[in-house]
């Protein structure tokens, strides 16, 4: 392994010439970083990724439940285990999708599923993502290249080969394509900031790239015009575009990202939109607290892996709670994501917690509080010294015929030795994450 | 019951020729317990047959995708509808969450509270949203062109000024935050005229229709409804987007009798 350790530098190379970018608007310009890539890789032993494994199907099932369930009869309010406005003050919440039943039944294709490890060696969930999780490709293309870079160390070491992950896509893909017409991954375009993933993905599974524009609406069918003006049917729309953008005639009306009156042929299940609209509800902050209290709803299990300690300042013990431990509690916004909207109360002046602490008073249903999980550190190389880091795990999730985890993920580091927040779009870098086979 | 004839049509003309045209259309009556519709007609220029659907709120919709350059849309919606006194059971439970909460242009402003809090007195429920129906009529003036499509409750409110929409989205402000659930729904009056917007309030298990413009608080007959929503941006009558410059003029004639 240590020979694959010092070409840190040389895959680095190698990725930027893939042209492996992310890219980031900041103060209103649009730039293209490198996601620096660290050589040492994570390593999950084949017992530990047998429970996470396990946990994770169970918690993806019990979210995709869900989703059918608010979008059709609504029994968890019913039942009382969800408090209505929790479900319909949330952002993701859509009515526009009230009654669609998508192919298959299947909401959230492609999950990807943030964790942590703690000191002691247990993880916990930090947040589901189930709208569009990117952050796939990065580690495919890591790995496709240190195998090349470094052949003897996939020799000597017993790692699960993950070159999959664009066959599960595929194979998804197809099981919820609703006519034989094509697989295609709609992009926003060149400028959005995970385009090189698009432009990956659509390249191994053999999908069709289309741009905004590409797509049209005819006689309540999906049709894709190729370079030539011909029309290709559609079946499955693997799109990188946010709900809202998604079409023009039902959403936001300004947006030229979109497939005008998409959300008629959708309706009708004339096509398989990947992931499926008004997944936020169930990604929601808020609906985080729940998502334990869904395992065992819906499934009559007992969650196998576990949410970091949450407060919900809505329920009033929580509340007082919150309040009186702010200065050691992480704050996170509910409607924000990318690791915006979080603050640890541990850094904050006096006025600063009393600014928060007013925010929460006027706004409960806005806020949850977290405990403070003391991460496990991963060492990264920095120069040729070995120094520790804080990271996470997104675990990729695809649920089509059968729900499976993809073996391996998206280790991301914080780069800053003071921060917690691991963010490619805060300046992070990735690792390999290798699962062992025994 | 009571039997009404309607014909309303829109006339776009574009100034240049437009191309690769899709469009979404509310402009066919919906039916509900106090609403059928006999004979229906959806004439369309360019010429070609519209995809008939529902949206999420089952109000029906008409849309579909004309490629080639045209220099004109036409849609005429025209038949026959039988009313009985205005009222609508409650189709879904959840619905008196959905249409209880504050959406985009019904945002209730710190003025708009001061303005409920002053007028509410005891009154309570249904009789409660007629009387700040009546005040909505006494406090607005209208005035065409004061407002566009996308003005919020709130802005119209400062301005005191504005059309069918903005009195509904008032109304519909000012009810959410007493409690209230309250929707819109727009559609035809009797007469000649262009479409109207009025405001639906739950009152126990049923929806009563209120028209804050013309100060009716106990609505019978007289309104042919198209679509309701949480407010305008839910129901608009025609949504469109083509390649093509934007500068246009619309014609919007309705024609409603009683027969």
């Amino acid at each position: 392994m240590d020979k694959l350790i010092e070409s840190r530098d040389t895959v680095n190379r190698w990725l930027e010439r893939f042209g492996v970018r992310f890219g980031i608007y900041k103060n209103g310009t649009f730039k293209e970083q490198l996601f620096p890539f660290d050589s040492i890789p994570r390593i999950i032993p084949a017992q530990d990724w047998a429970v996470l494994e396990k946990g994770l199907i169970q918690r993806v099932n019990a979210l995709n439940k869900f989703l059918f369930d608010i979008y059709h009869d609504k029994n968890i309010i019913r039942d009382g285990i969800v408090p209505a406005e929790f479900v319909y003050s949330s952002k993701g919440y859509m009515p526009e999708c009230e009654g669609i039943t998508p192919p298959q039944q299947i909401y959230s294709h492609i999950s990807g599923i943030d964790l942590v490890q703690a000191k002691d060696g247990s993880w916990y969930i930090l947040e589901d993502n189930l709208r569009i999780p990117s952050g796939a490709s990065y580690p495919m293309i890591a790995r496709t290249i240190t195998r090349k870079v470094s052949p003897e160390t996939f020799r000597e070491n017993d790692v699960v080969d993950s070159r999959n992950y664009s066959e599960l896509l595929k194979a998804m893909m197809d099981h919820v394509n609703v006519n034989g017409g094509a697989n295609v991954i709609l992009t926003p375009g060149r400028y959005n900031s995970a385009f090189f993933e698009h432009s990956y993905l659509a390249e191994k599974t053999g999908a069709l790239l289309a741009f905004p524009g590409d797509l049209t609406v005819e006689n309540d069918q999906v049709v894709y015009r190729d370079m030539y003006n011909e029309r290709h049917l559609v079946g499955c729309i693997y799109r990188r575009v946010s709900d809202e953008y998604l079409d023009p005639m039902t959403f936001e009306p300004s947006s030229l990202l979109g497939v005008p009156n998409l959300m008629q042929v959708y309706r009708k299940g004339n096509v398989a939109l990947v992931n499926a609209l008004g997944n936020g509800v169930a990604d929601d902050k808020g609906i985080y607290y729940f998502v334990p209290k869904m395992i065992e709803y819906y499934l009559g299990e007992q969650p196998i892996l576990h949410n970091a300690p949450t407060y919900l300042p809505y329920y009033a013990e929580d509340y007082r709670y919150i309040l009186d431990h702010l200065e050691k509690l992480v704050i996170k916004d509910v409607s924000e994501a990318g690791g915006y909207g979080v603050v640890f109360g541990r850094d904050l002046t006096p006025e600063k917690l009393a600014e928060l602490k007013q925010l929460i008073v006027d706004e409960p249903r806005r806020w949850i509080a977290q405990e403070v999980i003391d991460f496990k550190d991963l060492e990264i190389l920095e120069g040729s010294e070995r120094v520790e880091r804080k990271a996470d795990l997104r675990a990729f999730v695809i649920s089509g015929a059968t729900t499976e985890v993809w073996r391996s993920g998206l280790t991301r580091f914080s780069r800053n030795p003071d921060s917690f927040v691991v963010n490619s779009s805060q300046g992070g870098g990735f690792k390999d994450t290798w699962v062992l086979k025994n | 019951m009571r039997k009404y004839i309607f014909n309303y049509q829109t006339i776009i003309h574009f100034e240049q020729r437009v191309r690769q045209h899709a469009f979404l259309l509310r402009c066919m009556p919906c039916v509900n317990a106090c609403q059928q519709v006999g004979r229906r007609d959806l004439f369309l220029y360019p010429s070609i047959h519209p995809i008939y659907g529902a949206d999420s709120w089952k109000n029906p919709i008409q849309y579909g995708y004309i490629g080639p350059e045209h220099d004109s849309f036409v849609f005429v919606s025209s038949g026959e509808a039988r009313l009985q006194p205005y009222c609508i059971p409650l189709e879904r439970p959840f619905y008196r969450y959905l249409f209880g909460v504050e959406s985009a242009l019904t945002v209730l402003s710190d003025p708009m509270k001061d303005f409920l809090a002053e007028k509410r007195g005891k009154l309570e429920g249904f009789a409660l949203a007629q009387a700040l129906a009546t005040e909505v009529y006494a406090t607005m003036s209208y005035t065409p062109g004061s407002t566009s499509l996308t003005t919020t409750a709130s802005l119209a409110f400062g301005q005191r000024q504005g059309v069918c929409q903005d009195y509904a989205h008032l109304l519909i402000a000012l009810c959410r935050a007493a409690g209230i659930p309250a929707r819109y729904a727009n559609g035809f009056m009797t007469g000649l005229g262009t479409t109207h917007a009025w405001v639906e309030v739950l009152d126990g298990e049923v929806w009563r229709g209120l028209d804050p413009t013309n100060n009716v608080t106990e609505m019978e007959f007289g309104y042919i409804k198209i679509a309701h929503g949480r407010d305008a941006a839910d129901c608009p009558v025609n949504r469109g987007i083509f390649i093509g410059t934007a500068r246009q003029q619309t014609e919007v004639r309705t024609i409603v009798e009683e027969i």
